[in-house]
């Protein structure tokens, strides 16, 4: 599966996504929180998936499709 | 002294802060500690391994226990503000969001047009924005129209440290705008213009660059410290007359010598 994360593409194996739920699956879908943790986010954070901020008690039941765009933000200094 | 009041909650200080472009981080939270401010303003990128999530900054901050007011600097849309304004509010906890909406690359220019929709949004879902813009007095009194209680015209555009370049139509908002908390956000580079802004009647003055650009950081900070409550002691106290004809202040009565020749 191919998608982006904080604008980097990537392609990943469902098997290599350490607790995706495969009982939300159709074939290619992952849920956002096991995407989360493949990719190691360490808190604090916030999620867009493509451009549209998710709300932290919808990463479970959020599916990533084929060419999904992933943001993931952390503090950072700002004026 | 009075108050600052935004959105309700009260503050001591007038002084908003950024944490951008500092030396280091230890320099940061010195030169914050030393402004005496209570709100500092903070921002959201992708998170990136390198640093750590910016876990020290985060942990820096948390520290200073101060009020945060983050950002949407770097947005070109509704959309990515509307977002951005989202991710915050989650992420900080709080429903103050400093809205930037960039309208031009070059000037950093607030899009007068697009940040009003925006506003309008994030209000209706809310939010306490406090919206960034240019020093039109229709935009500020339309934002102010939509429930804004706290508007941030510019005074230059952001990073020039050129001070107030339309001390007329800053004061024109100040007057049409009474009971609105008004604060000079970018451009100020001095702190007399720190002082100038709070001659004119501004509530409040947010700056970065002026400090953290500093050759010394924490002794500019102490600066603007004292220039906002000189700045605002002084507006209270009121102003003398402005005169076009020189007035002795010392009585000639009683003059020695006065038409002996």
């Amino acid at each position: 599966m191919k998608l982006f994360f904080n604008g980097e593409p990537h392609s990943i194996e469902l098997a290599d996504v350490a607790g995706h739920q495969r009982q939300l699956d159709t074939k290619s879908a992952l849920s956002l929180s096991s995407i989360l943790v493949h990719f190691a986010v360490k808190p604090p954070f916030a999620v867009a998936l493509n451009g549209e901020f998710v709300a932290n008690n919808n990463y479970q039941t959020t599916l990533i499709k084929e060419n999904d765009k992933v943001d993931v933000v952390s503090p950072i200094f700002g004026g | 002294m009075s108050q600052l009041t935004i959105y309700g909650d009260t503050f001591d200080s007038r002084l908003l802060i950024g944490t951008a472009l500092y030396p280091s981080i230890k320099v940061m939270r010195q030169a914050i500690e030393a402004s005496g401010s209570e709100i500092v303003t903070l921002s959201l990128r992708r998170q990136s391994p390198q640093d750590n999530g910016g876990e020290q900054f985060w942990q820096q901050i948390k520290e200073l226990n101060v009020t945060l007011l983050p950002n949407t600097a770097g947005c070109h849309s509704v959309k990515e503000v509307v977002n951005l304004a989202k991710m915050s509010r989650e992420l900080f906890q709080t429903d103050w969001i400093k809205l930037e909406l960039i309208g031009d690359e070059y000037s950093l220019q607030p899009d007068p047009f697009e940040l009003v929709k925006a506003t309008d949004i994030l209000l209706k879902d809310g939010f306490k924005v406090l919206p960034y813009c240019t020093d039109d007095l229709v935009l500020c009194r339309r934002l102010a129209d939509l429930g804004c209680e706290v508007i941030m015209p510019w005074g230059a555009p952001i990073g020039t440290g050129q001070g107030l370049l339309n001390p007329y139509a800053l004061e024109t908002i100040r007057h049409r705008l009474p009971d609105t908390t008004l604060i000079i956000d970018a451009g100020i580079g001095l702190p007399s213009h720190a002082v100038q802004a709070f001659e004119l009647g501004y509530d409040a003055i947010l700056l970065n660059s002026a400090v953290a650009q500093a050759t010394d950081p924490v002794l500019m900070a102490t600066a603007f410290k004292y220039a906002a409550d000189a700045g605002r002691i002084g507006f209270l106290a009121g102003r003398m007359p402005e005169k076009q004809i020189a007035q002795p202040s010392t009585p000639t009565m009683g003059m020695p010598f006065w038409h002996q020749e």
